[in-house]
């Protein structure tokens, strides 16, 4: 860009302001002038069938964007850019707008929809559950203003038509300013006493590991990657080598279900490199990375297999949420069955197993797994207050789960449930979005939360309220001493006789925050011995008399 | 052009804007308020058809809460500035290379209008406003939500990209 002089642009400044007038001067004349205006129905209809209302509006304007975009792209030099340096260069000014849609519109095409969707679904049901204001636009982030100065950045062109860009000089600063913030209602509320704005600047050049972001070529233009820079990051972190070009052949399925059961069952027979396949076309990052590790997962996978291992998936049923060409797919029902060495949660040290393989089930329905058999073992030696014990085994809910059930059900051997697979398609087949999954997977929690809802009643609570939600604190405090809860606590507390009974429907915000300070009773003195046993739940409607309204509680003090 | 849903609301929920206090009852100054919104819409959308549709869509939100408002034209002004950039997000405006409006203009108004889409939005709505809107800098930081030196940053830009065509 040239710079000006002073005379020069004033110049420019007084062409530009009669340009304008003259171009302004062409905008239609006719003025709708009715004698009343319409007003827009403010009612918005609840429970299912608005969330599935949103749910299709939001998936029509994310399919009508993402093909807009797509033909944008594809259709003419417009999208991406010239050299990887200049994507990144478009990626950053879309950055220092605070403006998120802008930064997606100049990612990768393949990967532009994982994104939209997970933007789009995540502010929409922040706003409806009051995290965000409906004043928040993705396109332009009220509250953080952020700036990019003096960018120096390095290309190193790779096999494959991938190029890392590398910023070598320069800085980011970016500052914070709650008061301008969008929050929702709820978040507000919470946040009232203790936001406070922040400041920070990062300068490139300093560190051993500059920041990175991944650029790959498509029809000779240039696109910022989200997945392959997600995969760099880990490739630097693990130390491995820089992969070769990536050569697979993905395999899509007739509709959306064999997708997603393709990739379980993939999954299940422990063939790594097949459920890769299942990847949509240009979705490559992970196939790239993959080539890193594969030969040494496939071997561990291999040995795991000869000691007893085995696993397989059946009596998968999908909740469907989208429309169109991207969906997510939820696992409502399923049954892994399968087998583990012998000794498997008892003896992990054993190098070789000593026994006959040992068979387990989990079986998941209405929102419950049942494990039996080995996986249960340790389970049933030990149980937590989260678990049912039943016959030969045990049941978790995920009203039970702490944290997201997502999270959670990544250590299958707790027992949740199965993550949601994004698929989406291309040229009349389906196939798993790994940039979808992933996303989608994290969106899920918001939407899941109920209209109405309390927020600390939710999977999302231990994310907003410290740590805690509902089902935490119950386990903390149930059955304990009320003299030995901390008297900023209790307002949040129902206690009989002296024992702590249970949690007030409506905990005031600032005894959860006590609460949240709290230690995990018995973590001190004797260890999980002390933990209370098998949480016994608290009907409503035998909530004592003695429960300590805010209104009377005691002076507050710092636990 | 009618608005979309003015078929389906009840008669129960309509209210007769230009008796409005805002226009002070006044036909006339309805409509230059409403030209000058189309004005801005169509430099920053470059489509006459979706210049009228920006101001209509703006007027049905906000038109039952004129009489609410400190400043209507202030805050008309920054809701269809807002609606043209959402709109822009969402790519429900693309350049028309067929547009109707280009046999009445000249050339160096197709290529200035053209050089104003092919800008970053901010760039777009920051150049608009300031030239021409003729708003301060701080008002324009607080439309666009940044500060009074991005503001600058944008303008600068935005003119150095349109300088050949200007000239």
């Amino acid at each position: 860009m040239k710079s000006m002089s002073d005379q020069e642009l004033a110049q420019s400044e007084t062409l530009l302001r009669q340009r304008l007038a003259q171009l302004a001067a062409h905008a239609p004349t006719a003025v709708h002038m009715p004698d009343e205006v319409a007003v827009v129905a403010t009612h918005r209809p609840s429970g299912r069938g608005r969330r599935a209302g949103v749910i299709a509006a939001v998936t029509a304007l994310i399919g009508a964007g993402g093909f807009t975009t797509y033909s944008f792209l594809g259709a003419s030099n417009d999208g991406g850019a010239a050299t990887p340096q200049e994507a990144v260069m478009t990626f950053a000014s879309a950055l220092e707008h605070e403006d998120v849609l802008g930064m997606i519109e100049v990612t990768l095409p393949e990967e532009v929809v994982a994104l939209r969707t997970a933007v789009d679904s995540a502010s929409s049901d922040a706003k409806r559950i009051g995290l965000l204001d409906d004043a928040f636009d993705a396109g332009g982030v009220q509250g953080i203003d952020v700036s990019v100065d003096d960018l120096v950045l390095d290309t190193n062109f790779l096999e494959g038509g991938v190029a890392a860009v590398t910023a070598t000089g320069g800085t980011v600063s970016a500052s914070f300013d709650p008061k301008s913030f969008p929050y929702g209602t709820k978040l507000r509320e919470l946040l009232a006493a203790g936001a406070e704005g922040t400041t920070m600047a990062t300068v490139f050049g300093n560190t051993d590991s500059p920041p990175v972001l991944m650029t790959v070529e498509r029809d000779g233009r240039w696109y910022v990657s989200v997945e392959y820079t997600i995969a760099e990051y880990i490739r630097r972190a693990a130390g491995w080598e820089l992969p070769g070009p990536v050569t697979r052949t993905p395999v899509g399925f007739d509709s959306p279900d064999a997708a997603a059961n393709g990739l379980y069952e993939r999954l299940a027979t422990m063939d790594v490199q097949s459920a890769i396949d299942t990847f949509a076309p240009g979705e490559d990052a992970l196939a790239w990375l993959a080539q890193s590790w594969i030969a040494d997962a496939q071997s561990a996978i291999d040995r795991a297999r000869a000691n007893g291992w085995s696993v397989a998936v059946s009596g998968l049923t999908y909740e469907t949420i989208g429309s169109g060409d991207a969906l997510t797919l939820r696992p409502l029902t399923f049954k892994v069955e399968g087998t583990t060495p012998v000794g498997f949660n008892q003896d992990s040290s054993a190098a070789e197993p000593t026994g006959d393989p040992q068979p387990f089930t989990v079986e998941y329905a209405d929102g419950c797994s049942t494990v039996t058999g080995s996986l249960a073992q340790s389970m049933l030696a030990d149980p937590t207050p989260s678990v049912t014990l039943v016959d030969g085994g045990y049941q978790v809910c995920s009203s039970d789960n702490e944290m997201l059930g997502t999270l959670g059900l990544l250590v299958l051997g707790n027992g949740t449930q199965l993550p949601a697979v994004a698929v989406v398609q291309s040229g009349g087949k389906w196939y798993v979005s790994p940039l979808g999954t992933l996303l989608g997977n994290v969106t899920l929690g918001l939407h899941d939360v109920g209209d109405g809802s309390s927020l600390f009643d939710s999977p999302i609570a231990p994310y907003i309220y410290g740590g805690v939600s509902r089902t935490i604190l119950e386990r903390m405090v149930i059955d304990q001493q009320a003299g030995a809860v901390s008297e900023g606590c209790l307002p949040a507390l129902t206690v009989e006789n002296g024992i702590v009974t249970g949690v007030v429907a409506d905990p005031p915000i600032a005894a959860i925050r006590f609460c949240a300070g709290m230690p995990y009773y018995g973590s001190e003195s004797s260890g999980s011995a002390e933990l209370p046993t098998v949480a016994e739940a608290v009907p409503e409607s035998t909530v004592p008399a003695s429960t300590v309204p805010a209104s009377t509680a005691p002076a507050t003090t710092a636990p | 052009m009618n608005l979309a849903m003015s078929d389906a609301v009840p008669e129960s929920t309509r209210i007769p804007i230009v008796e409005s206090k805002a226009w002070q009852g006044s036909e006339v100054v309805y409509a230059a308020a409403y030209r000058d919104l189309l004005r801005v819409a169509f430099v920053l959308t470059g489509s006459g058809p979706a210049a009228e549709d920006v101001v209509q869509d703006v007027f049905a939100k906000i038109g039952p809460r004129i009489d609410t408002l400190a400043e209507p034209a202030a805050y008309l002004r920054v809701a269809v500035v807002n609606r043209c950039r959402s709109l822009h997000r969402r790519a429900l405006v693309a350049p028309q290379p067929d547009n109707p409006t280009d046999a009445l203009m000249d050339v160096e108004l197709i290529e200035l209008r053209d050089a104003l889409i092919a800008l970053p939005i901010r760039q777009r709505s920051a150049i608009v406003l300031r030239y021409l809107c003729d708003l301060p800098e701080q008002e324009i930081a607080a439309i666009l939500k940044c500060r009074g030196a991005t503001v600058r940053t944008l303008v600068r830009r935005g003119l150095a990209e349109l300088r050949e065509v200007i000239r």
